[in-house]
């Protein structure tokens, strides 16, 4: 791994564009394998992709997300080269590794070794280069005694095992990996997430397709989000995997029939909330110790004003904080026959840098029973190295 | 020529599916090795106990030489040919996984298929050519530069033949139930039982078509009287056979592309 970051990219995708044909019936894979040998376009196709263009650069680890069949897969495999695409360009500038499938060509007949040798010239090196390299491998993969027996008594743990290790041996300039961080056993697990942060702390760089937004997140600068074919978004892995989560939520829809259901069948609902005055749907961004309003809309079916409760939840689901209406003796305004609005202000926020989840649900005005949520993410930034999740007031006494 | 360098890199994958090849088509055997030469023996004896004792086949080419030692000489080049294409017709569809997920030149599966088959049968000729000859078989050994060059020729026609099928194997498997008959049939109308000559004269001319004819009867003659005057007629063999597999790989290479979506 050498170079500087930002010189050339290590991917760079120009209009990439993939049609498979569609070939159900004999007379159909004929005619496909006859306009392939002529080399005309397919009469029926299918669109996989659609003008992909973007930039990989070192160090810049990309993740994709989309739904399935959105044509994640399709683009892993035209840039480890499996697949060739119908339209663009494709130009790399680095020592690909792909972790499409691992122990993919391994043959069950053959010894752990002899499957070594194979999967290794799969990877251009010679028989030498493997020689040189397969104590490693092996005391990696931590098979024992079983390398010299056939992989088709090998547990599937073994397996997967020996092929992270063959797989790994190259340290590559880009590896790509398809969901498949942490294999194994528990101890081996660990081992894999150490090779990869220390892969990644030494400037490697990592094309990852998942379905974890905490992984992309976690492990990627950028995300790119493919729908349909065609790159729908490109950019900050935090901000992609935002609006991505946010398309889920408004694409499955139970939050806003439960609205329209709370309505119908008379029920306190929430309609909408913001945040610092801007829709809750995106989240919000704030630096440490700025101040957040936390706004909403409430459905009262029998005009009454209803409870507002506000709740701050961390990523991994633990309450931090949470506060209703009715606790501090607030009322809420009234802005329509069955409207009321509400706004939380907490002046100087004192959670710590990290990542959580604001819920704004609308209570009976008795504040007794719970009928609806909204939830939206809150992102704090800032480098205080204090511990915790929030900032609890304190001074340093001399004595 | 990108295709050649392109090739050339990859030597080490090619050494390695062959050495895959070779040890795993026997792996799991009790006799190994010995079954690529046994069935073939078999099959001689078989020839020989049905033409020689039972139809008591005679003809004048065969001079001071046994019938065995003279099917012998075309039966191993045979067996390599059809074998080989038998074998690396299914040498894509049979490594999906491979195709599927990794990046390599695809072709390679079926050179090594071609090559393996052709060298566990070379060396399977070479045993019993010596065997032969260790039983007072009066076999010439001035006639080896033919037989090299005509098993060099009867490769490269396998291996164009083999990349035409196996690519054509993954959109259409039809072809794989087509190719026995078919070769069953070249088999019988290729001289490997008989000579050229007892071929009727009316239709000996479509003989001259099939081109292992004029593969197989230089290896036989040059074994047999140490003639060596086909050499130039072979050499053009294996220059044309050279440009018919570079032929095939393009073709080949207009398939692969779409091999992971159909296999």
């Amino acid at each position: 791994m050498s170079g500087s970051p930002g010189d050339t990219p290590l991917i760079s995708l120009a209009g990439i564009g993939k049609s498979y044909p569609i070939a159900n019936s004999a007379a159909g894979r004929i005619r496909t394998l006859y306009s392939l040998l002529r080399r005309q376009p397919f009469a029926e196709r299918y669109d996989a992709l659609t003008d992909i263009s973007f930039e990989v650069r070192r160090g810049e680890s990309l993740g994709l997300i989309g739904v399935n069949g959105a044509g994640k897969s399709t683009l892993l495999k035209i840039i480890a080269g499996v697949v060739k695409p119908s339209a663009g360009e494709i130009r790399l500038g680095g020592r690909i590794s792909a972790l499409l499938e691992l122990g993919a060509g391994f043959h069950p007949e053959y010894t752990g070794r002899q499957n070594v040798f194979l999967a290794t010239a799969l990877m251009g090196l010679s028989e030498q280069e493997t020689r040189e390299r397969l104590d490693d491998i092996l005391a990696f993969a931590d098979i024992g005694e079983h390398v010299d027996q056939p992989i088709k008594h090998y547990s599937s743990g073994m397996i997967v095992r020996l092929g992270f290790a063959v797989a790994t041996t190259v340290s590559p300039d880009i590896l790509i990996t398809d969901e498949v961080l942490a294999v194994g056993d528990e101890s081996f697990q660990r081992k894999c997430i150490a090779w990869m942060e220390n892969y990644l702390a030494n400037g490697g760089t990592l094309l990852l397709c998942a379905h974890s937004m905490f992984h992309i997140q976690k492990l990627c600068q950028k995300a790119a989000w493919i729908h349909d074919g065609r790159l729908h978004g490109y950019g900050d892995a935090n901000r992609v995997t935002r609006e991505y989560l946010a398309w889920h939520d408004a694409r499955n829809q139970p939050k806003a029939q439960d609205h329209a259901s709370a309505i119908k069948s008379g029920h306190y609902a929430v309609l909408s909330v913001t945040l610092n005055d801007r829709p809750a749907s995106q989240g919000i961004i704030l630096s440490e110790g700025e101040s957040l309003r936390v706004g909403g809309r409430l459905f009262s079916p029998d005009g009454r004003a209803p409870t507002a409760l506000v709740g701050f939840v961390r990523k991994d689901g633990m309450p931090i904080y949470g506060v209703s209406s009715e606790m501090d003796g607030a009322v809420l305004s009234r802005v329509g026959d069955s409207e009321f609005s509400f706004e939380l202000e907490l002046p100087a926020l004192s959670l710590l840098p990290g990542e959580y989840t604001i819920k704004a649900h609308a209570l009976d005005p008795e504040g007794y029973r719970l009928f609806d949520e909204i939830v939206c993410d809150l992102t704090v930034t800032g480098d205080s190295r204090e511990l915790g999740v929030c900032r609890l007031p304190h001074r340093w006494n001399a004595v | 020529m990108n295709i050649l360098t392109e090739l050339w890199q990859q030597r080490w994958l090619f050494l390695t599916f062959v050495r895959r090849e070779v040890s795993g088509r026997y792996s799991g055997t009790i006799a190994g090795g010995l079954w690529a030469l046994g069935q073939p023996v078999l099959l001689l004896m078989i020839y020989g106990f049905v033409f020689r004792k039972v139809f008591k086949v005679g003809f004048p080419e065969l001079g001071e030489h046994s019938f065995v030692a003279f099917v012998a000489c075309a039966l191993w080049p045979w067996m390599a040919f059809q074998e080989g294409v038998q074998r690396a017709t299914h040498a894509v569809v049979g490594n999906s996984g491979l195709v599927k997920k990794v990046h390599f030149p695809h072709e390679l599966l079926v050179f090594a298929s071609v090559g393996a088959t052709f060298f566990i049968h070379f060396l399977g000729f070479l045993v019993v050519i010596c065997a032969l000859m260790l039983g007072g078989e009066p076999f010439q050994l001035a006639g080896l530069p033919v037989v090299l060059m005509g098993w060099l020729a009867i490769l490269l026609l396998a291996s164009a033949i083999a990349l035409v099928t196996s690519s054509f194997q993954v959109f259409l498997k039809d072809i794989d139930h087509m190719l026995g008959p078919a070769l069953m049939i070249m088999f019988y109308v290729t001289p490997i039982l008989y000579p050229t000559t007892q071929v009727p004269e009316s239709v000996r001319w479509i003989v001259g078509f099939n081109p292992l004819v004029h593969l197989l009867e230089p290896i036989r003659a040059g074994l047999m009287q140490g003639d060596v005057s086909a050499i130039g007629r072979l050499m053009a063999f294996v220059v044309g056979g050279m440009a018919a597999v570079f032929a095939a790989v393009l073709l080949f290479r207009r398939l692969s592309d779409y091999f992971e979506d159909f296999i």
